[in-house]
């Protein structure tokens, strides 16, 4: 087996082992668990809990607090986006349902109709989870509650071992929404609407580390790498991989096999 | 941002906030773990984690799916472990335990566990979740004068035996729900019932002035 197939085994071995591990094994969600005796938060509910409490969060709890975040940003620094494409386990649901689909030969009904799905790029733009996520930010501000985390999918597939059996009641409807949408476009919540995605594109902006790269001289420029990554990103045109979850799957499926992973860059 | 991702966002704002107004109105009051000093403080901190429940020993905290806009806030449905050994109360345990303690104390491993300080660090004194209530009417030791298992089970000694019944003292009680967990009448004859914010301010006010 060569290194391109063999990375995405891996990555799914991993997916399945965060998956199992966040839902069955961690004391805790995604949003906040203790690994030992490290506790990690996820930032988006920081960012939502200081917007909604007005800052009051008690002066005892303030240092392990914001810690716990600190470890959660700096390692999205460290490997950006690499969250939502290696351990979310929204994410890995959502890729399961696109290789079931894939078994089933059921193509995503965006997809069937080229033309419609290059004018409705123009209004689900990639950059439509960031107009959520302030959305997100004035509704915690204006409700004085997380209001994301009450409806969140990732927090909600957490919590369905909590409480008994894998999701429960209104919960359901949720993550069923989420993993529906699937059947208009790939990675349909991901990519538009899930905050959590939008947040950490800010962070990794200031990611250096691990970036697809693409030969120009082999490069025939078809723009296939726009439909096998899951974010659409045309890898061979973009500039800032602010975007990019490290999910390899350029590398592993380039026609011409001309992308390359580059340790480090600056631009 | 485009003007069509400017006007998404505005739409997501417009349902996001509707749809929490609208689940906020006529909302039910809810038994909270410990720590929680005002429901409003409490569903601005929560991160809707669930570290509580999955550390609760006697697995009495469960997440909340009744309201959309609380989803995934924790309740508490079970009951609270006074003693950590206590995880499955009984009569007889409880009592041997009252002699040896002087004074209770709960375990507080929810408060120990929360990220994000919604459920603060009180002490014992201030800590008030709900408050209990007989009913007379299918309560064994008001009608055949037997059983008083609640009255052996509380260790914070709220529920007394008075008169020809038993009877729960307002100042002492926490709101542990051991009481309801144990009566052994189906419907349950003691119930604990959520406490509003004027209520939780009274019974502060009661504690201070008894100096318990």
């Amino acid at each position: 087996m060569n290194l391109k197939r063999l990375i995405q085994r891996v990555r799914h071995l991993v997916q399945i082992l965060f998956f199992v591990f966040f839902v069955y094994l961690v004391v805790g969600a995604v949003c906040s668990f203790t690994v030992g005796d490290v506790q990690i938060v996820e930032p988006l509910g920081a960012l939502q809990i200081v917007i909604a409490s007005r800052l009051s969060i008690p002066q005892t709890i303030l240092i392990p607090f914001l810690s716990a975040v600190a470890i959660f940003v700096g390692v999205t620094i460290l490997l950006g986006r690499a969250w939502c494409a290696w351990a979310c386990p929204i994410g890995s649901l959502t890729e399961f349902t696109e290789y079931l689909m894939k078994k089933m030969r059921f193509k995503p009904l965006l997809e069937r109709k080229p033309k419609a799905y290059a004018k409705d790029r123009r209004l689900w733009g990639k950059e439509a989870k960031l107009p959520t996520l302030a959305a997100v930010m004035l509704s915690s501000a204006i409700t004085k509650t997380p209001a994301w985390c009450s409806f969140c999918p990732i927090g909600t597939v957490c919590r369905g071992s909590v409480a008994g059996g894998f999701v429960a009641g209104a919960e359901m409807a949720i993550v069923g929404a989420v993993l529906a949408a699937n059947t208009y476009e790939k990675h349909f919540f991901c990519k538009y609407i899930c905050p959590v995605a939008g947040l950490l594109t800010l962070i990794s902006k200031l990611n250096p580390l691990i970036k697809p790269r693409v030969e120009q001289v082999g490069c025939r420029r078809c723009a296939a790498c726009a439909i096998i990554c899951p974010w659409g990103l045309v890898v061979c045109e973009e500039k800032s991989f602010a975007e990019c979850t490290k999910c390899f799957v350029c590398y592993s499926k380039c026609p011409y096999g001309v992308v390359t992973i580059s340790l480090y860059e600056t631009h | 941002m485009n003007r069509r991702t400017f006007l998404w966002s505005i739409v997501c704002l417009f349902a996001f906030t509707t749809t929490l107004t609208l689940t906020n109105l006529n909302r039910r009051r809810k038994i909270r773990p410990p720590g929680v000093t005002s429901e409003e403080e409490f569903l601005s901190l929560c991160i809707r984690c669930n570290m509580c429940a999955d550390i609760c020993p006697t697995k009495g905290i469960e997440p909340d799916n009744t309201s959309l806009s609380t989803l995934g806030t924790p309740e508490l449905k079970g009951y609270c472990a006074v003693y950590l050994d206590l995880v499955d109360p009984s009569p007889s345990k409880n009592s041997a335990f009252k002699k040896l303690r002087p004074s209770a104390e709960l375990c507080f491993r929810c408060i120990n566990a929360c990220p994000t300080g919604a459920l603060r660090d009180v002490s014992v004194k201030d800590l008030r979740m709900g408050l209990a209530e007989v009913n007379r009417s299918t309560c064994l030791a008001w009608r055949y004068n037997i059983c008083y298992r609640c009255v052996d089970i509380c260790v914070f000694d709220a529920v007394e035996i008075r008169g020809q019944g038993i009877h729960v003292n307002e100042a002492l009680c926490v709101g542990c729900k051991q009481c309801e967990y144990i009566c052994p009448v189906p419907s349950k004859a003691i119930v604990v019932r959520p406490l509003g914010a004027e209520e939780l301010e009274e019974g502060r006010r009661l504690r201070e002035r008894r100096g318990t």
